[in-house]
């Protein structure tokens, strides 16, 4: 049997890795700056309210902007190399995807990608059977989106069945997104995935049932990770609708993957905030999240964290939610 | 809006990026993961319990019997509910339609109609028609509209329904319906005219029109993976040349019918 180099190289960079993760976070805080010419990958999600047209009026002016504004900072080269959207349900938010630069779009599952019957649907049973869908109705699609300067290797989508949504959130065909990409920075391509669970009052429906539906889409996410995943980094990104402290629980310890924000508010010496980004907006008080996980031979370091978008449009702002756009050093051992 | 300079203190470094690109985006095509879910052709219930109705239509009378509720359907396209039969043929992102048949009971002397001897059986007999529904989100609406397919019984009527199912909590649901019957006057005729020379009742022609309203509260109560505790309470009132029919308006008459079950139901 022989050992490749690359493998003994790869091992020892994971040990290395696992070593410094295994460190008290104030430890990290003092350790000195390694690698300030890696690489960044600079990784947006953004949920842009951008709800079905026949619920809203005066939307396409913000899409444009946000559009305008993506493409503002291509000119600058200071782009995001991947933006995840989430609430892309109006087809005129479309202007983001076409429009900003972006070479490689990745649209997520539409109305008719239906997702499956669960065992448990709300419909089930009750009165006539011709007036049961055999696949749960759905008014809109994912509205996810995912836009790269990567080529996208591989992508995949898991729409959630019909007994792992609640309330209205059921209407949309929630799902979870994907992807491969081949970066410049790594060998190794990097995963990303993107979705957007569901909410809490929104969905109008009882607690206890909207909290079971997102605990299960949980579930669903860690099963189809361990089905996706091949060992290769990972940025898990989107509106988690995880604001609530018993959903955050069950969802960090489910994935089991760092949260990019925490990981950089515990590292100030390696990483910062925008200017007027709150550490509150990355941690408690929001539902945007981005969670990664390194491999043996590529390492993520979140350096930059920011909620952006923050711009007025006559007034009215861009979105209910704030961009939420974090940079990782990419440092490898290839 | 905060747009971030190349360069700057927050790690953003020239990476080998080619942000030159400006044309349509390539899409890319997806695959849905395989899940290895269950998914079967076969559906139903099958549940037994107290079942309480009037003795025939229109009867003040109800009595109670063990009754029985049985649904089953085939990759949701051909269904069997309890006595009725249907195929689902033609279905888009609202409606549903299809063709269904009822098999009507009719009116059947079991002793109980001997305080209206004059009162004919009424052979139980196939009705055939069609059905459309529509649903959007918990609220449901549905028609079937039916034919009779015998010569002891003719006529045509017309079920309209609406219901809306409230999920109290996760394990429990109920669901109010409003409904409404239209018959025709041969239909009405079959089981509330009455003939000329009948010794007990004046000679009755009811004209079509509505001939029925009704209340239903449907509710279910899982209490295991396929198990349900069901239950449904159902009040109608007569209307129109039902109503008004000398049998309906009869001491042994109602214009008030309630028809109610309550048992538990295996799922499948």
């Amino acid at each position: 049997m022989t050992i490749q180099a690359d493998t003994i190289k790869a091992g020892l960079f994971g040990l290395c890795a696992a070593t410094v993760l295994a460190q008290p976070l104030a430890a990290l805080q003092s350790a000195p700056a390694v690698a300030a010419d890696a690489p960044v990958l600079r990784l947006l999600s953004y949920n842009i309210n951008g709800l079905p047209k026949t619920l809203t009026k005066g939307k396409p002016p913000l899409f444009n902007r946000i559009a305008e504004i993506l493409r503002e900072r291509r000119a600058a080269g200071t782009q995001p190399h991947v933006v995840l959207l989430q609430e892309a349900f109006d087809k005129r938010t479309s202007v983001i995807a076409d429009t900003t630069g972006y070479k490689y779009v990745y649209k997520g599952p539409g109305r008719r990608d239906t997702s499956r019957k669960g065992r448990a649907h709300w419909t089930q049973a009750t009165r006539k059977a011709y007036a049961l869908r055999p696949n749960p109705q759905k008014i809109a699609g994912s509205g996810l989106y995912i836009l790269s300067d990567f080529p996208i290797m591989d992508a995949r989508y898991k729409a959630f069945d019909s007994d792992e949504c609640a309330g209205f959130d059921c209407l949309s065909n929630k799902a979870i997104q994907f992807a491969r990409l081949q970066t410049p920075f790594s060998e190794q391509p990097i995963d990303i995935v993107n979705s957007h669970f569901n909410s809490r009052g929104s969905a109008k429906a009882p607690g206890k049932i909207v909290l079971k539906a997102h605990k299960k889409q949980t579930d669903v996410l860690v099963k189809f990770l361990g089905a996706f995943r091949q060992g290769y980094p990972i940025v898990i990104a989107g509106d988690f609708n995880t604001k609530q402290d018993k959903r955050y629980a069950y969802f960090s310890e489910s994935i089991n993957l760092m949260d990019a924000g925490k990981v950089c508010l515990s590292n100030k010496a390696f990483c910062s905030l925008a200017d007027g980004t709150k550490e509150d907006e990355i941690l408690y008080r929001t539902n945007d999240k981005q969670f990664y996980e390194d491999s043996a031979a590529v390492r993520l370091q979140p350096i930059w964290a920011a909620r952006n978008f923050t711009e007025m449009l006559d007034g009215k702002p861009l979105s209910d939610h704030l961009g939420y756009e974090v940079h990782y050093r990419v440092l490898t051992s290839e | 809006m905060s747009i971030i300079a190349a360069g700057s203190a927050t790690g953003v470094s020239a990476n080998d990026v080619d942000a030159s690109f400006g044309g349509k985006p390539i899409y890319i095509q997806a695959d849905e993961f395989e899940d290895d879910r269950k998914k079967d052709s076969w559906a139903g219930q099958i549940g037994f319990g107290l079942s309480v109705a009037p003795r025939f239509v229109g009867a003040d009378e109800h009595v109670a019997s063990v009754g029985f509720d049985l649904k089953v359907s085939y990759k949701g396209t051909i269904f069997l509910e309890n006595n009725r039969i249907g195929a689902l043929l033609y279905k888009n992102r609202f409606v549903r339609a299809g063709a269904i048949a009822r098999w009507n009971l009719g009116r059947i002397d079991n002793g109980s109609l001997s305080l209206l001897e004059t009162i004919p059986e009424i052979d139980d007999a196939f009705e055939v028609g069609i059905f459309a529904a529509t649903s959007l989100y918990k609220l449901f609406l549905t028609t079937e509209i039916y034919f009779g397919a015998s010569d002891d019984f003719s006529g045509t009527s017309v079920e309209v329904e609406a219901g809306y199912t409230f999920e109290p909590t996760s394990k429990w649901r109920v669901t109010p319906i409003l409904g409404a019957v239209w018959s025709s006057s041969a239909f009405l005729d079959t089981f509330y005219g009455v003939e000329e020379g009948n010794p007990d009742f004046e000679a009755f022609r009811p004209n079509g029109g509505l001939s029925e309203a009704y209340f239903e509260l449907a509710t279910e109560r899982r209490f295991g993976e396929n198990w349900l505790f069901k239950g449904s309470f159902r009040f109608s009132e007569l209307l129109g040349g039902a109503a008004d029919s000398p049998i309906v308006r009869s001491a042994g008459g109602s214009r008030d019918q309630l028809q109610t079950f309550v048992g538990i139901v295996w799922l499948f």
